[in-house]
């Protein structure tokens, strides 16, 4: 068996790319994917800890953090679309109307 | 008739009722308050005589807190009381029985003119008689020192009455300004004398003025401050007094309210500013004489002051056209005297002249009015003349007040006069080092006033009354009736007659105990230490003033030696005016001193001072300060939140509207805060 | 043929901060102790542990679980809410006309 700590590791080393493609890409669309690879990212950590307990609670819990994103996906891509009508382009550092 | 004592409290009390009774109700009353006046005040005189009756036979007095509007838990308390000895209760006659006179005047004065506003009129002289009395018989200084502002006020409302017009309104705020800024001094002496005693009051064994002689003696602990000397101290405490008596009173260098304060109607210059108000500095010198008699520094100062106020004043009213300016100046001077008798120890003398004064003034303030009334309001005395023919009522008394006021025997000037004059001489003599030197020089300006006074007393009585009349107005003056009549007779009477009360000329010369005032108020209770014979005692001490008499010629060769010499002056000063002025055309002698006029008619640039040092120094000095506030303290307010409006500036650029900022201040914030539980923990 | 390349639209300074948190979590995973791992059963199907697990028909299978009916309704209704939300963020006002220019056009 495969220790615990190099899946975790895995789970890092995916959220945090992630974590960079949101703070570094001014693209919506990247912006999204990058959200969907941070969640997988706790999806992957569920199912580590699922084998590690023996209990498939954590196994379950990934299918449903897998549906909430398909969801979450759904309406940000509406939220884009929005955004696109109203200031005329996807960069995520155009609307800068709810400032000081 | 020990029950008397219960009604003191009313003879200030009904004055007071007439008060109200004009201010609301005036309006409606026939004569606009001028009754409810006349009775209360009428009241208050027959209650004062039945209280001086009762000193006199039973030779008690009474002195009692009555209210007391402070508590003091572990230190002294506040109160109100009242104190009848031989001295009050002179002075509450004097009050009232001037006061009643007034009134009665007045109708004719003020009623019978048709002036308007007379309730206001009326309510003043109410609530000022209200007040005088009050502060007659105070028994603590703190009330003193109350009624003393009160009676500022009343003057102040009263010298304004006519306020519509540019004088009088500028006339109330001077008197009151200057007075107010001798009674400064006044109250940080009254806070002074409860911080160093504990107590206020005047009488009694637990007085301050007992308090301070034990002290003295070394029988008493006093708190002293500034780490002065005890005598130093109390010297100190007399002078802050004597600031407030030298403003309410007229001595140089506050003097020059009064002169101004004739802008306001006749009645009150003969109430307030000859006869009761610029008495009450006096009489509170005389009311603490047994403080002052401590203190040799403030007697030479007191006794300084008042004589070269009296020279000073003598000299200015030589030359004034103005028959109520005349008057005025010639209070001034008066009121130096009185100064210059307590300056050198003679009390009695003091309290003498004050009644006298109280009189003849009085008599002459009013005489003035009737001769005002008669000339359709015009003062100028170049445009009177021959006036005797058609107002002999008026110029009979007149002439027996100017008699008085020059010093002819044997009207009542002279008796008193020549008292304060005889006092300051044989103490000057008497008394060695400084404080002898200081009261001969105070009695030589003095012995020159007389001769001024009787000079420019009687230029004022002939360019009047005698001679050829001037104008029109005086060829047919206007008829002056019965309430204009009648209180110039009593006075006029009084005048020639009030002296007689203490002739100590004539009991040295012929043995006759005929001093009747000195016994008066020798009568006061022993417990009250405010007896003659007590004042003379602290005068005699060497540890406190040390004030002595010394008689060159013997008692009866100085006293009559005193006596011509002062009433040989006066004649000279009377035959000089008679000289000059006792012509049917007179002629202005006076252009004779040229510049020396102009200095005198300018009143040596008295007022033009007063006016440099109000708006050349203390304007900028108030505008410094004005600066200080505005830019430091205002400026240390504003700072304060000027930081933080300028740091909330800075911190709101924060919020940029970029959502990857925030993502990464997130992500930032999480990162430290892990860090932080971790080492915080004991993991790293 | 062009190929991909980097874009240049980064800004590669915020990402500092994802470094720096996957460099906080990896000293954390690689110094925590967590012992063996547990396990399943062998031979036993985990696919139906998981079938039966979301019916709450927990007794149905000898794996360790526990009944998820509640939050598998409840996932349902979000999806479906997720789809309307969508349907209606994506809806014009009338007078607004279809962009089929793929966005040229602004």
């Amino acid at each position: 068996m495969i220790a615990t700590e190099w899946y975790l590791m895995l789970s890092a080393g995916l959220f945090c790319i992630g974590l960079l493609g949101i703070l570094m890409r001014r693209n919506a669309l990247i912006f999204l994917m990058s959200v969907e690879l941070m969640l997988n990212a706790a999806n992957i950590n569920l199912v580590a800890f699922s084998l590690q307990h023996g209990n498939l609670s954590g196994q379950v819990f990934a299918l449903f953090g897998m549906a909430l994103a398909a969801a979450e996906v759904a309406v940000g891509l509406g939220i884009i679309l929005v955004l696109y009508r109203n200031f005329g382009d996807i960069d995520v550092t155009s609307p800068t109307t709810m400032r000081w | 008739m020990a029950g008397i004592y219960d009604l003191v409290p009313a003879i200030a009390a009904l004055p007071l009722a007439s008060f109200v009774i004009a201010l609301f109700a005036g309006k409606d009353l026939p004569k606009k308050g001028a009754l409810p006046g006349i009775l209360a005040t009428a009241g208050s005189l027959a209650l004062s005589l039945a209280v001086a009756v009762t000193v006199f036979t039973t030779g008690e007095g009474f002195n009692q807190n009555l209210y007391t509007f402070v508590a003091g838990q572990d230190t002294f308390s506040l109160h109100l009381g009242v104190l009848i000895d031989p001295l009050s209760a002179l002075m509450l006659v004097i009050v009232s029985l001037i006061a009643t006179l007034v009134h009665v005047f007045s109708l004719g004065y003020m009623n019978d003119e048709g002036e308007t506003g007379l309730p206001r009129y009326y309510a003043g002289l109410g609530l000022f008689t209200f007040s005088m009395l009050s502060f007659v018989f105070a028994n603590n200084i703190l009330m003193a020192f109350m009624f003393f502002e009160l009676v500022g006020l009343c003057s102040y409302l009263l010298i304004g009455f006519w306020f519509r017009e540019a004088g009088p309104p500028s006339a109330a705020k001077k008197a009151f300004l200057v007075t107010r800024f001798g009674d400064y001094f006044f109250l940080v002496g009254v806070v002074a004398i409860f911080a160093t005693f504990g107590t206020g009051a005047f009488a009694g064994s637990e007085s301050f003025p007992h308090l301070a002689e034990l002290a003295l003696e070394g029988e008493y602990d006093v708190n002293t401050f500034f780490g002065l000397g005890e005598q130093a101290w109390f010297t100190v405490l007399g002078l802050l007094v004597l600031g407030g008596v030298m403003g309410k009173s007229a001595q140089f260098p506050f003097h020059t309210w009064l002169p101004d304060a004739m802008e306001g109607p006749t009645p009150v210059s003969a109430l307030i500013h000859a006869a009761t108000m610029v008495a009450a500095g006096v009489f509170l010198v005389a009311r603490m004489y047994g403080f002052y008699a401590l203190s040799p520094t403030a007697l030479a100062i007191i006794a300084l002051v008042g004589g070269f106020t009296a020279l000073f004043a003598a000299t200015m009213g030589v030359v004034k056209q103005e028959l109520k300016q005349v008057l005025a100046y010639s209070t001034i001077s008066q009121y130096g005297y009185m100064m210059l008798a307590l300056g050198s120890g003679g009390y009695v003398a003091a309290v003498f002249h004050l009644t006298t004064h109280a009189v003849f003034k009085a008599l002459l303030f009013l005489g003035a009015g009737s001769v005002i009334i008669a000339m359709h309001h015009n003062e100028n005395m170049w445009d009177m003349g021959g006036l005797k023919d058609k107002m002999p009522v008026t110029y009979w008394t007149f002439l027996s007040g100017s008699l008085a006021l020059a010093g002819i025997v044997p009207f009542a000037g002279f008796w008193s006069k020549d008292e304060v004059l005889y006092e300051a001489l044989i103490h000057g003599l008497g008394t060695e080092g400084g404080l002898g030197i200081v009261l001969l020089a105070a009695y030589a300006m003095g012995l020159l006033a007389v001769f001024f006074t009787g000079f420019y007393t009687f230029r004022m009585v002939y360019l009047t009354f005698h001679g050829e009349p001037r104008s029109d107005i005086a060829r047919d003056p206007e008829p002056v009736r019965w309430n204009v009549k009648g209180p110039l007779a009593v006075l006029g009477v009084l005048a020639a007659t009030v002296g007689f009360i203490n002739m100590v000329p004539v009991k040295k010369v012929t043995g006759l105990e005929i001093d009747y005032l000195h016994q008066f108020l020798d009568m006061a209770p022993e417990a009250y230490l405010t007896n003659v014979h007590h004042y003379t005692e602290l005068l005699e001490t060497d540890a406190f003033a040390g004030i002595h008499a010394a008689t060159p010629l013997g008692e009866v060769g100085t006293v009559a030696a005193s006596a011509a010499v002062s009433l040989g002056l006066a004649l000279a000063g009377v035959l000089a005016a008679r000289q000059l002025y006792n012509a049917p055309q007179p002629v202005e002698h006076t252009d004779r001193l040229g510049r020396v006029k102009t200095i005198l008619m300018h009143n040596y640039y008295q007022d033009e001072y007063q006016v440099w040092l109000a708006r050349d120094v203390t304007v900028p000095f108030a505008g410094v300060l004005d600066t200080f506030d505005q830019g430091i303290v205002d400026g240390v307010v504003n700072g304060a939140s000027s930081v933080s409006r300028t740091a909330g500036r800075q911190v709101r650029k924060l919020q940029t509207g970029v959502v990857t900022n925030y993502a990464a201040l997130l992500t930032l914030g999480l990162v430290l805060l892990l860090a932080a539980f971790a080492v915080v923990g004991g993991w790293v | 043929m062009s190929r991909p390349r980097l874009t240049d639209e980064l800004n590669p300074i915020a990402g500092l901060a994802a470094v720096a948190l996957f460099g906080v979590l990896a000293a954390v995973f690689l110094t925590a102790e967590f012992g063996a791992p547990q396990g399943f059963e062998q031979g036993v199907s985990v696919m139906d542990g998981i079938g039966y697990a979301l019916f709450d028909l927990v007794d149905q299978s000898s794996l360790v679980t526990e009944g998820f009916l509640f939050a598998f309704l409840a996932v349902a209704v979000v999806l479906d809410a997720a789809l309307d939300g969508a349907l209606m963020l994506a809806r014009r006002e009338e007078d607004e006309a279809a962009i089929a220019d793929g966005g040229d056009e602004r």
